[in-house]
């Protein structure tokens, strides 16, 4: 009786109705080409790693069971090598990475108090658009350029768990595709070569807060992306993994 | 407690029939039992105690002369640093479609400079050519940008062999393509992508490496490197361009060319 007064006297476990979120953190970029495009595909076993920084940033509104959420995230890689798993080549400077990706989420809490009290279960549809670019610096002076916009689909299934107004916590699992323009620059080819490819996405997010007086938060965010595009004489596979530390706003 | 259990099978429904795309579609990890070596400007990845590992000098004598070749011949700027991943079998590489259980097969990765074969003994003229045809892959595709078609793509590859290690080159295509002349496909249908893959794999790799060295040989570097990015649906009006002649005006030269090679020519 005394552990259910006390779950009685603590306020309703809803994510604030309002909520703003900005972190900036590291980002390590994994590509590898694809030559082969089975299920799985057959990608190369060395993995072109840079590491850079990233920006996160969101806002969600919450009405009832329902959140709409917009998100957006950019990257920047400048310090590239080789993975090789048991060891590692340095490449020449000069190598860059970016990749934009906003996002909009409409959201819908499937159940609240699953099991234990304040976790949730929710799931909802994104829609989208990302722009990669990957310039590559071979010596002695060529340079590659290629990069992608795609319109992105997905769905989302998250995890949440939150008691009144304490610490948060929430995995949300994105799974989806991608159909985009590609185009390629060399430094040899003064034409831009442009054509359609299609691909695969799925993400992994994993984030906390922990309230620091009135309505603000300290917010972390850890997320995995991996990726695939697939075209004609030109397929890559690129995974993403960010840890980022910023602020919670909400209302 | 019924109420929960519905809800968490209802849940775990709805994930596993989202599936994960990654863990589907994406590739594997490679597995951790390498042994790198260094040697020249190649990384050579060979399983610890195996055939690829005893011949290390062998390949690099091999690829680096095959790396001077083409870069010299094709007048290219390309300087770069490549691996092989050599492996013990075509299983265990993952290949399967070469006839020999993927055994005489490879794959290269121009992007991360990357080539994976399966290194089978024993070390003779097939093993050397397939080493030299997927690192002229990673060489022109990083030099001269995104091939437009498989046709020069695969053809160029084995076009640019060098001779000196092996027999696996021009001289030999030219044979090989003037014992089977009434067989030989049509070059306009391996330019298209779309039919490429409808000759069988030694037919299409053979005629376009013949016909491809015949052009160097004849027309010099700049026309065929004109149209190494031209894709299918430009393709003949590129290859006008840059030979001044049509794409099947330059096979009756060709066909004529390779009738007249001597039978023994090495």
């Amino acid at each position: 009786m005394a552990i259910s007064a006390t779950a009685l006297a603590q306020p309703p476990a809803e994510p604030p109705a309002s909520a703003w979120r900005v972190t900036a953190g590291r980002d390590v970029v994994a590509l590898r080409d694809i030559s082969g495009t089975g299920v799985p595909v057959d990608a190369s076993p060395v993995a072109l790693r840079g590491t850079g920084v990233g920006l996160f940033a969101q806002h969600s509104r919450q009405r009832g069971r329902w959140a709409h959420t917009f998100e957006a995230t950019a990257t920047r890689a400048t310090t590239f090598e080789y993975d090789l798993g048991v060891t590692r080549i340095a490449r020449p400077s000069g190598d860059r990475f970016t990749r934009i990706d906003a996002r909009y989420e409409l959201r819908r809490r499937l159940f609240s108090d699953l099991w234990i009290r304040g976790v949730s279960i929710s799931a909802g549809l994104q829609a989208g658009a990302l722009r990669t670019s990957v310039s590559r610096h071979m010596p002695v002076d060529i340079t590659a350029t290629e990069s992608r916009v795609a319109g992105v689909t997905a769905v989302a299934v998250a995890v949440g768990f939150r008691r009144g107004r304490g610490p948060g916590l929430e995995a949300a699992w994105v799974n989806g595709g991608q159909i985009g323009r590609l185009s390629a620059r060399h430094s040899t080819d003064p034409l831009t070569r442009t054509q359609w490819g299609g691909g695969w996405l799925s993400d992994l997010a994993i984030t906390g807060d922990l309230p620091i007086g009135g309505r603000t938060s300290v917010f972390v965010r850890y997320a995995m992306s991996n990726d695939g595009v697939l075209s004609s004489h030109r397929s890559v596979a690129s995974d993403r993994s960010s840890i980022s530390l910023g602020v919670m706003y909400g209302r | 407690m019924a109420d929960n259990l519905r809800r968490t099978v209802v849940t775990l429904a709805v994930v596993l029939t989202l599936g994960a795309c990654d863990i589907v579609m994406g590739p594997t990890v490679p597995d951790a039992d390498w042994k790198a070596i260094n040697a020249s400007r190649f990384t050579f990845m060979v399983r610890p105690g195996s055939f690829a590992e005893q011949h290390v000098p062998q390949f690099t004598e091999l690829l680096d002369d095959q790396f001077t070749a083409t870069v010299t011949r094709l007048a290219l700027t390309y300087d770069g640093h490549v691996t092989f991943y050599l492996h013990n079998t075509g299983a265990d590489a993952g290949f399967g479609d070469d006839g020999n259980g993927g055994n005489r097969s490879g794959i290269a990765y121009p992007d991360t400079e990357t080539v994976k074969a399966a290194c089978v003994p024993p070390l003779d003229e097939n093993l050397y050519a397939l080493l030299a045809h997927e690192v002229n892959h990673v060489i022109m595709i990083n030099a001269l940008g995104r091939p437009g078609t498989s046709f020069v793509n695969e053809g160029l590859a084995s076009a640019m062999l060098s001779e000196r290690f092996h027999r696996i080159g021009p001289s030999f295509y030219h044979r090989w393509a003037q014992q089977r002349r009434a067989q030989l496909p049509r070059m306009s249908l391996l330019a298209d992508d779309e039919q490429w893959k409808s000759v069988a794999q030694p037919m299409s790799y053979g005629a376009s490496a013949s016909f491809l060295a015949y052009l160097l040989q004849t027309y010099g570097r700049d026309p065929m490197k004109a149209i190494f990015t031209a894709p299918s649906a430009q393709f003949q009006e590129r290859f006008r361009q840059a030979f001044g002649r049509t794409l099947d005006e330059a096979e009756a030269e060709w066909l004529l060319f390779i009738a007249a090679v001597p039978a023994d020519a090495r």
